[in-house]
């Protein structure tokens, strides 16, 4: 029986997070430390069904949250996020250290992981098929793709589309979902058994939570998807529910402009793009009501 | 009167160019200079035959393409700034 | 070096230890290679001898990944040789390629999966304005716009700041010699551009000969302070004296090239420490015919502080003396480029400004203040 990190006693998350814990996501293998508290609560509410793994393994990324030396240790206090002994970024209030370890582990898969085309858009699946959703800011990409987590769908990311250069195929993260200011309310009312983290307010981005995945998401996290719809959502108040068809070379360009590391990869991540598009539907998904919303994506996959 | 040869157009030396095309549209992506764009219907067509034929003037080309002179002319002007053809 | 980079230098050594890493073993060896910047070749190195198969999947996706980043740069400074051809087309005089650029344009030894974020151009001293001129008009801006540093670069160093292009963002450093004009070591350029070889591919530029390849490696090596790739030279340097050790007239042409340029102390300390940390097989007595190979007492002091220095690249590795030396040695390539009435002032002058919180340019590690 694999280890999962919610079997661990608060007490031994800690121990083990303070030294360094090891968590699978998707083909990932992270290594985590830090002594906030913050971090430590995260992990237990969202990450409980994810795998531990032991010390002696190979670990993809090595990240730490902690405090930052000197005065800003102690008044208003600040956090910073290392990876292998390298900081990235600026130090943030000590209250938003989830968020950062979030924001943190992200970044190290977009600025690393090249075997992949990274694609930044939301992933799910069901029944077999694999919908994308690229989504601008604003649009409500994040509160659709809880809901439909919500719902019954297979969540593979909320962020990162992994695409692997080997089989073309979708390749799962399964991480929480991360939802902003009043999104944070609607999935709260659209669902009361979602399970949500404890919020950071007056981040850059507005007030910042995250979603727990669906066990049965996680339980799946090594399954990969095939792609069948390419899904541009709008949240648009008074709209009706209308799914129209998208130009597959305007998609193809959106989709190359907002990659992580379409030009990294050249003419592999050109053909890989490519392949994506030929196997995809592309639609524009314009929408008001979340309900509507969820009835118009189960017709698409039916 | 001495009437000076049509230019010939061929496509960039190096280009190694890559294309897909959906519903009329065209995606060409240009493998050295790691450059990729969006043609119309008409530009795409120009390029492919560029690609098929070796080298050609615009008026034969506009033939093969079933295209006004002046649009291709239009045409490889405009795709002659991306380093796709010179 | 310490056991904690021992099995990085043994798979750099031999590539085909890689198949009995553990994934404990690995779990250190990918961090460390990585901050080295020689995570790239040891994916080349999997390739090459065909261990790739046999790596675990996890850590062969982090060498493809610097394989693919590579591979782009390789495309990518081709491109800019073509662009540059024509913008350089009217200038007089060799135009030399040197350093990672040169690597990956002509496929040298050094090339296989290594990263190089700037390309490093040299042209004869009364070119330098021309060249300047005819960049700026084709989009190249400097990028230092500060009056001191403007200064230092111009009056006392062998190079121009930086040029950026403005629509490509790709980064040329113009060099006019390889080392400044203020260093103890004079060098004369202009044997090192006579020699130079025409790409055949793009005959607008040179590379250096073999033998002055490995020379201006191993002059920037040991002149230059920035240690975070003392590692990754050095690596480059035991692959060009392996790969071009095979002709035996080689390495007669480079002792003699050393004596003629000046540069016999760079070259010792070159060989030498590639042969002890990579087993580079060089004949024996070599290192004795090196000319002004230094005495037995500055050799072992210069050794304990290259090989910290080494080592500097991750924490790992990192010995109590590692920071000491790399601060000696960043200390030790002022003072060989500057003479002491200029350092001090200098020196101040870049510490002020880490303190004033100026940030580096962030980036990924590998790439920052490549050559």
């Amino acid at each position: 029986m694999t280890l999962k990190l919610g079997d661990l006693p608060r007490e031994e998350l800690c121990r083990r997070l303070a030294r360094g814990l090891t968590l699978t996501t998707g083909p990932f293998r992270f290594r985590l430390q830090s002594r906030q508290a913050g971090v430590a609560e995260g992990l237990a509410t969202l990450y409980a069904d994810f795998p531990v793994l032991e010390d002696t393994d190979f670990r993809d990324f090595h990240v730490r949250v902690d405090r930052v030396r000197g005065p800003r240790r102690w008044f208003r206090p600040q956090v910073n996020f290392w990876f292998d002994g390298y900081a990235p970024f600026t130090p943030l209030p000590a209250d938003h250290a989830f968020a950062l370890l979030e924001w943190g582990m992200n970044w190290c898969i977009a600025s690393h992981a090249h075997h992949y085309l990274l694609l930044h858009a939301a992933v799910v699946e069901r029944r077999e098929r694999t919908v994308i959703l690229p989504g601008d800011p604003g649009a409500g990409k994040s509160t659709l793709t809880a809901a439909l987590a919500l719902s019954g769908w297979r969540l593979l990311s909320d962020e990162l589309t992994i695409v692997d250069r080997d089989d073309g195929l979708i390749v799962p993260l399964v991480r929480p979902v991360s939802l902003k200011n009043r999104s944070i309310d609607i999935i709260r009312a659209f669902d009361a058994r979602a399970v949500l983290g404890v919020a950071a307010h007056d981040t850059h981005k507005g007030t910042v939570s995250h979603l727990r995945p669906p066990a049965a998401s996680v339980a799946r996290m090594a399954e990969k998807g095939r792609a069948a719809h390419i899904v541009f959502p709008r949240w648009k108040a008074g709209a009706s529910t209308r799914l129209s068809h998208h130009s597959k070379a305007d998609a193809f360009m959106h989709a190359a402009n907002h990659a992580f590391n379409y030009s990294l990869l050249g003419r592999l991540g050109f053909e890989l793009n490519a392949a994506l598009i030929d196997a995809c539907d592309c639609w524009d998904f314009e929408y008001s009501q979340l309900d509507e919303a969820l009835g118009a994506f189960e017709e698409l996959v039916a | 009167m001495d009437i000076p040869a049509p230019r010939r157009w061929r496509i960039a030396d190096h280009a190694d160019l890559a294309w897909r095309q959906w519903d009329g549209e065209y995606v060409f992506h240009h493998a050295l200079a790691n450059d990729t764009h969006r043609l119309s219907d008409a530009a795409g067509r120009v390029l492919l035959q560029l690609a098929r034929c070796g080298e050609k003037d615009a008026e034969s080309l506009a033939l093969a393409c079933e295209l006004p002179v002046s649009d291709v002319e239009v045409i490889l002007s405009e795709i002659a700034k991306l380093d796709f053809v010179a | 070096m310490k056991l904690a980079c021992a099995a990085l230098l043994a798979a750099l050594r031999e590539p085909a230890a890689m198949a009995g890493f553990d994934a404990n073993t690995w779990d250190r060896v990918v961090r460390q290679a990585a901050a080295a910047g020689v995570l790239g070749r040891l994916g080349a190195l999997a390739r090459e001898t065909g261990i790739d198969e046999a790596l675990p999947a996890p850590v062969w996706r982090h060498m493809q990944a610097l394989l693919t980043l590579a591979g782009q740069q390789k495309r990518a400074v081709r491109w800019e040789l073509v662009q540059l051809s024509r913008t350089l087309a009217n200038l007089a005089g060799p135009v030399l390629l040197l350093k990672g650029a040169a690597y990956a344009a002509a496929d040298l030894p050094p090339a296989a999966g290594r990263l190089f974020a700037d390309i490093d151009l040299l042209v004869p001293k009364s070119q330098i304005d021309a060249a300047e001129a005819a960049l700026m008009l084709d989009g190249w801006n400097s990028s230092h716009h500060d009056a001191y540093d403007q200064r230092y670069y111009r009056k006392w160093m062998h190079e121009l700041p930086p040029m950026m292009h403005i629509r490509r963002q790709t980064v040329l450093d113009l060099h006019h010699n390889i080392l400044p004009e203020t260093a103890r070591i004079r060098v004369d350029p202009a044997p090192m551009l006579a020699a130079s070889r025409t790409l055949p591919e793009f005959p607008r530029f040179s590379i250096p000969t073999r033998e002055d390849q490995v020379l201006h490696s191993a002059t920037h090596l040991f002149h230059e302070g920035e240690w975070q790739h003392g590692l990754r030279d050095l690596v480059d340097l035991d692959a060009m004296l392996r790969a071009y050790a095979h002709d035996p007239a080689f390495l007669d042409h480079l002792i003699g090239r050393a004596e003629g340029l000046g540069l016999g102390r760079p070259l010792f300390y070159g060989m030498r420490h590639a042969e002890r940390l990579f087993a580079t097989p060089l004949p024996q007595g070599l290192l004795d015919r090196c000319p002004d190979r230094s005495g037995p007492l500055q050799t072992a002091v210069m050794d304990r502080l290259f090989h910290a220095a080494f080592a500097t690249a991750h924490e790992s590795c990192r010995t109590p003396l590692s920071g000491v030396a790399a601060w000696i040695l960043y200390l030790r390539s002022h003072w060989l480029r500057m003479p002491p009435h200029l350092l001090v002032p200098h020196l101040m002058r870049k510490s002020w400004g880490r303190h004033v919180g100026k940030t580096s340019a962030g980036g990924e590690r590998g790439t920052e203040n490549d050559v």
